[in-house]
């Protein structure tokens, strides 16, 4: 019959313990990978229903629904939305305006860009923060970001 | 030895392949109860909230598809596209009492709530809710708020708290008592006030209507639509259309747990089949004393059938407290909400129980009945020869 010390039988389990940490530490990094900002974020719906109950900085999640001729703007819908019912929503969809110049006339907050525009189509987190201007409220952007990437920020 | 000593002996002789081959087959199962309790959590929640709409027909905007009608259910918000002419037009149909609403959305604390425009008195009467505190708003266009139970709960909202709403002040006048349904959720306000602060012109997202004479639904959805440039949906009609969404999510997820459920038969297969490898000389010599082929087979198979068993009750357990921690932090999204705003039975049915398990012994049993033939036809000559 054979016999197994102790310390033996635990090294033939060492080769599984580590391939299954591995195995885990996988798993949770890929969770942890995108999607975390966007779960945190809020929808274009939301903030359309009542921009001015939302202050300080917050951050909006939304789908890129249109781009400027000119490239320095943008609008986004609710990703819900879109999911659902493609770039044309089914109804009371708010579209969230967001200008982003990278020259010339700056945006209502005096700012320009730097970076490049996200593309149609491209889901985003906005981060920023809802002010007044004469004509009304607006997005004061800070940055666009995708995924894990920062698309735009603002010139310092 | 009898056959049941051989088959424990034979399972626990190398405890990390039983165990891990168990963890399989355990956490396939334990995907199929959660993957069932949000199912018939969320169709449960459905038929409650349909039920607690009160209304036999639905008029909505015309257009609407399923998504839209999700939310009347949801109370999330929804376009103000049915005008107050049309409004006016349904009103004066006989036989019919008509409850308007106005469903748009505010924040607190940056946390986005919906707030519903609705007639207080009317719907708080055919909804049958309760008070906790305070009282009902009662002037049309008062600036005052009738809070969900979670909502209030949420954010600590008590009677003669102040919110801002769309740059309004409003005043919390009642609180409700929990209704288990997604109006727990919502801050309501009189409608006209609603229409005022939103700038709706008089404008509204969806009406329930209340049918007087029952034999008469489809003549009266038909006089509606008559009235008015609207389209009237059947609450049987809102909630099939619903419960259609709601059952291809359900039935994805069901099938991408019996993925799970398969993968581990396979592992089962893997298993036993070495096992039979393994064991050949045990085989040779239980055949050399006079054991059958059937004996050999019904060994094998019911070391098979035990890794559904002992996994598909474990995976019972395990499934139903997975589905009690997950059912919250699934819920994250309109359309599941209603599982995370209310309270859902995460246990399945004894019925459905009883039918994974069984499916459990089954899957296991039938992934034993190769590596079990493949046993029971060794020769004994073959089997004690290999070395």
């Amino acid at each position: 019959m054979r016999v197994t010390l102790p310390a033996a039988r635990g090294r033939r389990f060492a080769p599984f313990i580590a391939l299954s940490a591995l195995a885990l530490s996988l798993s949770v990094l890929a969770g942890c990978a995108g999607g975390a900002s966007a779960d945190d974020a809020i929808g274009v719906n939301a903030l359309t229903a009542d921009p001015q109950a939302f202050s300080g900085e917050i951050a909006v999640v939304g789908v890129v629904q249109d781009v400027s001729a000119d490239s320095s703007a943008i609008t986004l819908i609710d990703l819900t939305e879109y999911e659902t019912c493609g770039l044309t929503p089914c109804g009371g969809a708010g579209i969230l305006p967001l200008f982003l110049p990278t020259s010339g006339t700056p945006a209502p907050s005096g700012a320009l860009y730097e970076g490049s525009l996200p593309a149609l189509e491209d889901q985003v987190v906005v981060t920023g923060t809802i002010r007044s201007a004469e004509s009304g409220l607006y997005f004061d952007v800070e940055r666009v970001d995708r995924g894990s990437a920062t698309l735009m920020t603002k010139q310092r | 030895m009898n056959d049941f000593k051989l088959v424990v002996r034979n399972l626990l002789g190398s405890r990390s392949r039983f165990a891990l081959t168990l963890v399989g087959i355990t956490l396939g199962i334990t995907s199929l109860v959660v993957m069932m309790s949000l199912g018939a959590g969320l169709r449960a929640q459905i038929d409650k909230q349909a039920a607690d709409l009160g209304a036999n027909l639905i008029v909505t905007p015309k257009g609407w598809c399923a998504y839209e009608q999700v939310k009347v259910l949801s109370g999330t918000q929804l376009p103000d596209a049915i005008p107050a002419e049309d409004l006016a037009a349904i009103e004066q149909l006989e036989g019919i009492r008509v409850l308007p609403y106005l469903t748009v959305g505010s924040a607190i604390d940056n946390e986005p709530v919906p707030v519903t425009g609705i007639r207080m008195d009317e719907t708080v009467a055919s909804k049958r809710w309760s008070l906790a505190e305070g009282e009902v708003p009662q002037a049309e266009e008062a600036l005052e708020v009738l809070a969900g139970a979670a909502v209030a709960d949420s954010f600590g909202l008590a009677v003669g708290d102040a919110l801002t709403l769309r740059g309004a002040t409003f005043t919390v006048a009642g609180v409700l008592e929990a209704a288990g349904t997604g109006d727990d959720g919502v801050l309501f306000i009189p409608l006209a006030a609603a229409q005022k602060v939103y700038e709706t012109d008089g404008r509204i997202s969806f009406a329930a209507v209340q049918v007087d004479d029952l034999d008469a639904v489809d003549l009266a959805a038909q006089r509606i639509t008559d009235a008015a440039n609207v389209a009237v949906v059947s609450d049987r009609q809102l909630l099939a259309s619903v419960l259609s969404v709601v059952n291809t999510v359900s039935t994805t997820l069901r099938i991408i747990a019996a993925v799970a459920v398969l993968t581990a038969a396979f592992g089962i297969v893997n298993t036993m089949l070495m096992a039979t490898f393994e064991r050949r000389r045990e085989i040779g010599i239980m055949k050399s004393i006079g054991s059958s082929n059937a004996r050999i087979f019904r060994t094998f198979m019911a070391e098979a059938a035990t890794y559904g068993v002992v996994g598909g009750l474990i995976g019972l357990a395990v499934g139903t407290g997975v589905s009690r921690l997950l059912t919250p932090l699934i819920a994250q999204n309109e359309f599941t909400a209603f599982v995370g705003g209310a309270r859902v039975d995460a246990v399945p049915p004894l019925a459905d129980m009883a039918l994974i398990l069984g499916g459990a012994v089954v899957v296991a049993t039938l992934a034993g009945v190769y590596p079990a033939w493949r046993a029971a036809r060794l020769t004994p000559v073959e089997a004690i020869s290999y070395e």
